[in-house]
């Protein structure tokens, strides 16, 4: 069922198209509130009379408490994230909201099964790390700080309020139909990823990883934009759409009819995608990746690998799928590019991650090595349909379905590692693998789902990790199998077939490094510091036994989510 | 007091590890099996799915969460309940193997095959979006590979009754046998492949855990040099599932492939067929392992313990041979005669190499890996035939180094627990000191040899016959280097069983201790594999006359020609 | 009305001058405004064009532009100032703790 509604005129409508959006503001506004809630009075001037205000003073007892913020944060999210996934059961819902009417009406936000997948995935991301985070915050850093200080819930409700601004953000990024409002969206989320990485200010590490990060991520956003207003003198707008009313003339479809190559879109695309290749972490932006995620707190790391990860994804599915899709043969190279990228990008992640001892960075390699495979997934993408009629059919979807699925299911294995992690981490930063020797004396389930996790992420089946690269292989020897119907030689295969050989020989050689946490996880006698058992830390052990869960079930059974990322992707 | 509030938080973490871990089991199961007492078209039940496959994964994952959760103390206590409940489930197992093999459970005459025909066929829905079925089957080839499985996981616990942490180790031989039995079994190429990784796993930790000194080195090589192969050959399911609009199904696969050659045409096109022929046949010979992709094997078994070394000689090299046979045999025909010669090139170079470099070595199990190479060498050629014989020679090849091999692992197992080394010139004399290990050990060669009347004889000898009958004299070659081998290798033997006089010679290792024998553990073991090996050789038609039947049914119903 | 060419041939060279200070300078305050140099090449580029087009909504685009510019840099020097009282130091090439 298709809507469209003029935003925050019609009544009802609006409300209900955004309704996650607007739960997880009031919950922003509720965590600004609550935690501040006290015994301040105001006096009457001139007057002994004191009116109790509420906001300030001496706070009660039931909002100074420090699990306060968190409990909120949950809260919100499971709201949020029941009604997304609520709005596309049964017959799923689609909202076209624009702002302005009539002849100045500008599509600026859809609603449909595409960006209440991402949307749920974000929500599962977020509220997994919102709950691992209870154990986390009060955690112990060093003497000097006092304990009390860190139990302060001020604190912890700047860290919810900043999870929570960067869930609206990204949920913008899901719907957003016009490229400005994409970049606000994902500005939104990065500001808010930016403190968080560099939440930890009182270890040297966090401000370091911080400001790396957020430097590399200012010029690139800042290049993004610049690409963006490239496209804006091109265009005049930044509609990915054309509008029948209007007459306005899409960014996708000016790109489709313009006479070869023009030097100024051309140029504001590449602006465009650096900004998205940062979030990726796409050679040659991978720079400050393996340095925010080393210098973040483990379940921060998780968020980057994870959700903002995805986020650059959907701008590259944007941009690429939607407006620089090749038109027949002539676009060849620009693919090829494509594909060199991410030929490097998953060579070079698998190679620096077996030069990598410290753990954290190990999955930032890896994690940057999962965006060359879904590079690679795009490049065929990008081919299928340069092809045009000859194309296998059905390809692209398979495609796009898989690179959905992938970024779903990084959430139960990559976020599950970094949750590990984290757990690990109560005992002191993790600097290198003897941290995690002996893991399996000290909590056997613990180093199983660790090992576990790693094997997902090599790509071993019956886990999910091994779904997810089946898929997008399938997808792209699907595309490479140009002609099917009639019997194909190897060299009439298309080029895209070596890309999927590709990914494959660089998930043997990323079994190396996976392999190698394993043994030392159960092989290696724990060092001098770490021979306790573990901290109980319920909490992050919830969140770690969810992904497991979620490695295992979908693993062995993918059926659900495949159909609702086909969904998905037939309506990007 | 606080060691006593940790102590019950962990217990209550335990408890709730087990009931959760058990409700999920329970959830698997109830939503992946319909239900287990159904018949198919046939009448029959499923004995596979949950006595075979699904049974030992989960009780051997139930057992070791179980260990994993005691404490050092009570692990002791509970180490000989969960080898008693491994080898229960093992035996129960064979009895089930044992019991469809004379037709007591289904009436069923495996002598008769039928080409691209199972027995106890049975279909689950698994993963409806990709059209990925849990679907079984069994015909002779299949079923002599799980039958073999099933006679060595308790062979092997006995053997290797004594392994320090029994409470991980026995269950891992039984999660290992399930593994391999769902790789037989399998009919859908998505499962054969969850199963073809899975059985890495079990090997994997039973290399890393009771290895040898440089177990990392040889347990990664292992997993690495395997998968990468298996990657490749992943490609080329992948591949083959797009050209046939998407069905795994390999009975479907070998329908149409069958129907292609039925027509005279070649299924896929030639080209296409010869690369799919070839990135499978890349996985298979990785796993079998065939010259020049041997490396990691002499590593994995020198460093493997005696159980790893069994499981690994004895049916992980099998599932090299058995793939070879399901699909390249099977399912590209045309292609299979287009690279006879690479197989046979590689079958040929495996045998000479394997046996030669068998003789140089010092290192009493690294001396059989590479005998296993060249014995592999041997499944290889018997395919190159083209023969029925051949074939029926290389899937018996295949079954009597799968009884013959695992008693040469036992037999250099022990010898190392006993004498704590594996060099062959430290020692003289072992049939003084250690009578009981110098005669398995010599019976173990000869068997390891081919000598008549046991069971490797009767592969080796039939293997030659089919070479002869394609390929004329040029049996020479392979011939010669099977007795010259033999005449040095028993050379080598005697002079370590049976010289140094009366008190023969120790190894420095030993460090002035008095040899001991084997234990009742190891020489039950050996006894009844040696009991197999004398009656497979002296009756070898109990199964050869199925193999022999299956072989008949692939040429009469694809390959289409050669005939007996 | 001056011609929006020149308007976008200054935004061309503010963001190149940003872009090579990015690169080349190691301090983080300089980087910092390297960035809103080129935010400023963004915002000439945007009401450049609208002016163009007579489209309001480049103007929009360039305010919220601003807003984004501004909430960048409290955020930086927040980010810098922590670093600072961790390392007495702003210069990025000094800063390397974080290696394999």
């Amino acid at each position: 069922m298709v809507t469209e509604v003029q935003l925050f005129t019609e009544g009802g409508q609006t409300w209900e198209a955004l309704a996650p959006e607007i739960t997880l503001l009031l919950g922003v506004v509720m965590m600004l509130i609550i935690p501040n809630l006290g015994d301040a009075k105001w006096r009457i001037p001139m007057t002994q009379i004191r009116l109790p205000v509420l906001f300030g003073g001496k706070r009660f007892r039931a909002t100074s408490d420090p699990q306060l913020p968190a409990m909120l944060a949950v809260a919100t999210l499971l709201t949020a994230l029941w009604q997304a996934v609520m709005s596309q059961s049964g017959e799923g819902q689609t909202w076209y909201l624009t702002s302005g009417s009539g002849a100045e009406a500008n599509l600026m936000l859809r609603v449909d099964a595409f960006s209440r997948l991402m949307e749920s995935v974000f929500y599962v991301a977020l509220l997994l790390i919102s709950v691992a985070m209870i154990d986390r915050m009060p955690a112990k850093r060093g003497k000097s700080l006092q304990m009390k200080q860190m139990i302060n819930n001020r604190r912890q409700a700047d860290f919810y309020i900043l999870l929570l601004m960067s869930a609206i953000g990204m949920s913008v990024v899901t719907m957003a139909m016009d490229l400005f409002m994409f970049f606000v969206g994902l500005e939104i989320a990065s500001l808010a990823i930016f403190v968080l990485v560099a939440f930890q200010k009182e270890t040297p590490e966090g401000a370091e990883g911080g400001a790396k990060y957020f430097i590399v991520g200012a010029i690139s956003s800042a290049v993004g934009l610049y690409g963006l207003s490239l496209l804006y003198i091109w265009n005049g707008n930044l509609q990915l759409l054309s509008n029948t009313v209007t007459g306005q003339i899409g960014l996708a479809e000016a790109w489709g009819t313009m006479d070869g190559v023009g030097a100024l879109p051309l140029l504001g695309l590449c602006f465009v995608l650096v900004g998205f290749a940062f979030k990726v972490s796409a050679v040659p932006f991978h720079f400050a990746a393996p340095d925010a995620y080393s210098g973040a707190s483990a379940p921060i790391g998780g968020l980057l690998a994870t959700v903002s990860k995805a986020m650059g994804f959907i701008g590259l599915i944007r941009v690429l799928a939607m407006i620089a899709s090749p038109e027949a043969e002539s676009s060849t190279v620009w693919m090829m590019g494509l594909g060199i990228i991410s030929l490097v990008t998953m060579t070079w992640g698998n190679v620096a991650a077996l030069g990598s001892d410290n753990p954290k960075r190990m999955l930032a390699y890896s994690s940057v090595a999962h965006a060359g495979y879904m590079l690679a997934g795009l490049t065929a993408y990008g081919a299928w349909i340069g092809e045009g009629n000859d194309a296998t059919t059905g390809a692209g979807e398979w495609i796009l379905a898989a690179i959905l699925f992938h970024l779903a299911v990084l959430v139960a294995f990559k976020l599950g590692a970094f949750l590990v992690l984290a757990l690990v981490e109560l005992d002191g930063q993790i600097t290198s693998s003897k941290d995690l020797a002996g893991l399996a004396k000290r909590d056997p389930v613990i180093a199983t789902a660790m090992f576990i996790f790693m094997l997902s992420l090599a790509g071993v089946p019956p886990l999910a990790g091994f779904m997810s690269k089946f898929l997008l292989i399938g997808g792209i020897v699907k595309m490479s199998l140009v002609d099917a119907a009639s019997g194909v030689a190897m060299s009439d295969l298309h080029w895209t077939f070596w890309l999927a050989l590709a990914v494959f020989l660089n998930s043997a050689i990323s079994i190396f490094y996976y392999l190698r946490i394993g043994v030392v996880m159960f092989f290696d006698a724990p060092p001098e510091d770490r021979r306790k058992p573990l901290a109980r830390a319920w909490y992050i052990r919830f969140t770690i036994w969810a992904c497991l869960t979620g490695t295992l079930l979908i693993g062995l059974n993918a059926d659900f989510l495949i159909e609702y990322c086909q969904t998905a992707a037939a309506t990007i | 007091m606080g060691a006593h509030q940790n102590a019950n938080f962990r217990m209550g973490e335990r408890e709730m590890i087990l009931i959760t871990g058990f409700f999920a089991i329970i959830a698997i199961l109830t939503y992946m099996f319909p239900s287990f007492a159904e018949t198919n078209s046939d009448g029959q039940i499923d004995w596979i799915t949950m006595p075979l496959v699904g049974f030992p994964i989960i009780a051997s994952g139930v057992l070791m969460a179980f260990a994993s959760m005691a404490t050092r103390r009570r692990k002791r206590n509970i180490e000989m309940p969960i080898k008693l409940a491994s080898l229960f489930f093992s035996l129960f197992m064979l009895a089930i193997t044992t019991s469809l093999f004379f037709g007591i459970l289904e009436s069923i005459n495996w002598d008769f095959s039928t080409f691209n025909s199972y027995e106890l066929e049975f279909s689950y829905a698994w993963n409806t979006t990709l059209g990925v079925n849990w679907h079984v089957g069994m015909d002779a080839l299949s079923f002599s590979m799980v039958w073999l499985t099933t006679l060595l996981l308790p062979i092997v616990m006995i053997t290797t009754w004594e392994e320090k942490a029994g409470w991980y180790h026995h269950p891992l031989i039984l999660m290992m046998g399930g593994a391999l039995i769902g790789v037989f079994v399998s009919l859908d190429l998505f499962m054969f492949y969850v199963f073809w990784e899975l059985t890495l796993i079990p090997m994997f930790f039973l290399i890393l855990k009771w290895g040898g000194s440089e177990r990392r080195y040889a347990a990664q090589k292992f997993f690495i040099y395997t998968f990468t192969a298996s990657v490749i050959m992943l490609l080329g399911i992948i591949t083959l599932y797009f050209l046939n609009d998407g069905s795994f199904d390999i009975t479907e696969l070998t329908r149409s492939s069958q129907a292609a050659s039925d027509r005279g045409d070649v299924w896929l096109g030639a080209n296409m067929q010869n690369a799919l022929f070839l990135m499978f046949l890349l996985g298979f010979l990785v796993k079998l392992p065939a010259v020049p992709f041997h490396t990691w094997l002499p590593d994995a078994h020198v460093q493997a313990p005696t159980s790893g070394s069994m499981l690994l000689a004895g049916v992980m090299l099998k599932m090299g041979g058995y793939g070879l046979f399901r699909f390249c045999v099977s399912m590209f025909p045309d292609a299979l005669v287009n690279f006879q010669w690479l197989l046979l090139t590689i079958g040929l170079v495996s045998l000479v190499y394997g046996s030669l470099v068998c003789l140089g070595q010092k290192n009493l199990k690294k001396m059989v890996a590479y005998s296993s190479v060249s014995h592999m060498g041997v499944i290889t050629l018997g395919i190159a035939t083209m023969e029925p014989l051949g074939f029926t020679a290389a899937i018996f090849m295949m079954f009597a180094h799968g009884i013959i091999s695992p008693m040469l692992f036992a037999v250099c197992g022990s010898f190392k627990h006993h004498y704590h080394t594996l060099e062959i010139g430290a020692m003289r004399g072992l049939a003084r000191h250690s009578p009981f290990l110098g005669v398995f050990m010599m019976f173990s060669w000869m068997a390891s040899l081919g000598l008549p009347l046991l069971a490797g004889f009767v592969a080796e000898i039939a293997v030659l016959i089919a070479f002869w009958k394609a390929f004329g004299w040029w049996v020479l070659l392979p011939g010669l280097t099977l007795a010259i081998t033999a005449a040095y290798y028993l050379w080598s033997m005697q002079r370590t069983i049976f010289e140094g006089g009366l008190e023969g010679e120790l190894p420095e290792s030993l460090h002035g201790e008095s040899p001991v024998d084997i234990s009742r553990w190891e020489g039950s073991g050996m006894m009844i594999m040696a009991l197999l090996i004398v009656l497979f050789g002296i009756l070898p038609w109990i199964v050869f006359d199925m193999m022999s039947g299956y072989s008949l049914a692939v040429f009469t119903g694809i390959l289409g020609f050669g005939g007996v | 009305m001056i011609d929006p060419t020149y308007a976008i041939g200054l935004g061309a060279i503010l963001f190149t001058i940003g872009l090579w200070g990015a690169f080349t300078n190691k301090n983080a305050i300089i980087v910092l405004m390297c960035a809103e140099l080129i935010l400023n090449a963004v915002n000439i580029n945007f009401i450049a064009a609208a002016a163009q087009y007579g489209d309001v909504t480049g103007w929009v685009y360039a305010v919220i532009a601003i807003a984004i510019a501004a909430a960048e840099v409290a955020i930086g020097l927040a980010i810098f100032l922590s670093l600072y009282s961790q390392r007495e130091t702003i210069n990025l090439d000094e800063v390397r703790l974080l290696k394999n």
